[in-house]
């Protein structure tokens, strides 16, 4: 017979491991398999696995308050006393199993340990860490761009000696350690510190066009994919048996080493040259589609959807470089277009947080408010929290509504002279037929906020 | 952690009221540890109000996460008399190991060192080790359980 048990009391220092130290002791004479996972100040201890879940017969619950993810357990027969039962009348609870324990209703996740629960808490975990890089790394940059800014040929442009180029640079840098920090906080909640440092170091790597050879990093979605790689691999090497002396070194120096060099080497090698592929294969669509003049507003649709596809990832400075060299091309009406379909993300899920609030938790809405700022000043990349925790249905409402805008721009003739997007770039006396920018753009918000309503599961 | 002064193997208790005790063993840690006396002894009853500390075999546990504590501190105090230490279940205790570990601490050390002790709390060696007063043994059980 095989038996599991949490413990867990308030403090979390003494009688959770009691209670655990007793029920194994007493399973053990009474000849029982047996598992216990302890739920103390140290965090979670010899965590319950799936596996164990299901092959056990009873499971105990020894706790004076509500354990973590008791929802593992429907469909198990369990048994629930205070700790201090577990520790005094052990051998009496592990008697009476039969009779008292009682089947924990509830749906249960038929999905093994890596499963899309694990998959989003680790998603989530990553994304949650992520949001004050992007809130104060945007809100810099914002602020910066929006009380120092010149529109000029080569984009906005902040005067060197001033505070706000400081400002600018402060932005940037919290901007570029949301990348680091995205897949390093999903490769932690995978597989532990050991990850940490991997993932960030890889993630970094994977966002460098340098080191990539592209033209582009891989952003955000490189670095989801670098944090769950990483954890798997960590958690696998974690699984090899070693000897104990080896050990101690082996988060510090085997794991980190050999996990970047696996993870750099599939970006370097296999993923460099795919990825620069795919950018020169969309170039040539958007230059073949240029020249089609009845093709305009599928031009500008696309453009719309490739800048809200990966938010500053390769796909996105695509669309965006191809509207730059429209504008030396004489052609502004295609960077017109880019810069309508900048903005629509961030502010759709802005306002999408306001008028929508059943859609969104507690840390979203607080990430609302400077996606909207963000949204104004032309930075896309204010919804990438909300399009990292939730892709399903965030990625194609804001693609949806960013193609909207893009083609409505194009379409109405909007031009933009500055390489830059945004109802800043409005004001600053970059676009022509602005009435008609901001109405792509408020199209393109309604067309996503609907697509939001209909996508995303109310939290 | 653990020190030789800080295992009382022969405490005369007169006034068998629990909060008394409890200042008791306050009195007596903050004596050789020089730590507030009403800080330990407020946050020891804290903990036993949520639910008193006796775990059976007339041991109890009383412990605490204390603000501004240095290092973990384990004290061990065994009294002449039995003391009702939970009312509910009518429960004495006359073995008490006392638990005092720093809130806050990013060092989590002390914790590992609590729960592996908390661990040991019902080996033969050291229940034997504890009814027979040897105050050299229990300090050597104590010992060798933390530097494990």
């Amino acid at each position: 017979m095989k038996i599991l048990a949490v413990t867990k009391c308030p403090v979390g220092v003494a009688h959770t491991y009691i209670a655990a130290e007793k029920i194994e002791k007493e399973a053990k004479n009474m000849g029982f398999d047996v598992k216990v996972e302890t739920q103390g100040s140290q965090g979670i201890e010899n965590l319950l696995s799936k596996e164990d879940i299901d092959s056990a017969d009873y499971i105990i619950i020894a706790a004076d308050v509500a354990i973590s993810e008791k929802e593992r357990f429907n469909g198990k027969k369990i048994i629930e006393v205070p700790i201090k039962t577990a520790i005094k009348d052990t051998k009496n609870l592990l008697s009476n199993l039969n009779e008292k324990a009682i089947l924990q209703k509830g749906e249960i996740k038929n999905t093994s340990f890596n499963s899309e629960f694990s998959f989003m808490k680790s998603l989530m975990n990553g994304v949650s860490h992520m949001i004050p890089f992007v809130v104060l790394g945007g809100l810099f940059i914002a602020l910066s761009l929006a009380l120092g800014g010149k529109a000029e040929a080569s984009g906005l442009v902040i005067d060197t000696n001033s505070i706000y180029n400081k400002i600018l640079a402060i932005g940037v840098i919290g901007f570029n350690l949301m990348i680091p920090v995205l897949a390093g906080y999903i490769a932690f909640s995978i597989s532990g510190r050991a990850a940490l440092a991997p993932a960030m170091i890889c993630a970094v790597v994977a966002n460098d066009a340098n080191i990539l050879g592209t033209k582009s990093g891989t952003g955000f979605i490189g670095a989801i994919i670098v944090g769950f790689l990483v954890g798997y691999i960590v958690l696998q090497i974690n699984k090899i048996k070693i000897p104990k002396e080896l050990k101690a070194i082996m988060p510090l120096f085997v794991i980190p080493i050999i996990t970047v060099l696996i993870v750099s080497s599939i970006f370097i090698l296999f993923l460099g040259k795919p990825i620069s592929l795919l950018m020169e294969f969309l170039e040539n669509m958007l230059t073949v589609l240029s020249k089609t003049p009845s093709a305009k507003i599928l031009l500008g649709f696309i453009l719309g959807a490739m800048i809200a596809t990966d938010m500053g990832g390769p796909i996105n400075k695509i669309a965006f470089l191809f509207g730059v060299s429209s504008i030396s091309l004489g052609n502004p009406i295609i960077m017109g277009s880019v810069a309508a379909a900048i903005p629509v993300p961030p502010l759709a899920m802005g306002i999408s947080t306001l008028i929508s609030k059943e859609l969104y938790n507690e840390e979203e809405k607080a990430a609302g408010i400077p996606a909207l700022l963000m949204g104004l000043i032309g930075i896309t990349e204010g919804a990438i929290p909300f399009a990292a925790a939730n892709p399903k249905a965030v990625l194609p409402s804001i693609i949806l509504g960013s193609a909207t805008a893009g083609a409505i721009a194009m379409l109405l003739n909007v031009t933009n002279h500055v390489p830059h997007g945004g109802p800043i770039v409005a004001l600053l006396g970059a676009i022509t037929n602005i009435a008609y920018f901001f109405i792509a753009i408020i199209i393109g918000i309604i067309v996503s906020i609907l697509a939001l309503k209909i996508l995303k599961k109310k939290i | 952690m653990i020190e030789k002064e800080l295992i009382f193997t022969d405490c005369i208790i007169e006034n068998l009221k629990k909060e008394d005790v409890l200042k008791f063993f306050a009195n007596k840690i903050s004596d050789i540890t020089k730590f507030d006396e009403n800080i330990l002894f407020n946050s020891l009853l804290e903990r036993e109000n949520i639910s008193a500390t006796s775990i059976g075999e007339f041991i109890a546990i009383p412990h605490a996460k204390i603000e501004n504590l240095k290092e973990a501190k384990i004290a061990i105090f065994l009294t002449d008399k039995k003391i009702l230490w939970d009312e509910a279940e009518n429960e004495k205790a006359n073995i008490f190991i006392i638990m005092l570990s720093p809130k806050n601490s990013k060092n989590n050390i002390h914790l590992t060192i609590l729960s592996k002790i908390a661990r040991k709390l019902f080996d033969e060696e050291f229940v034997s080790a504890l009814k027979n007063k040897n105050k050299g043994e229990i300090y050597n059980i104590m010992k060798n359980i933390i530097e494990i």
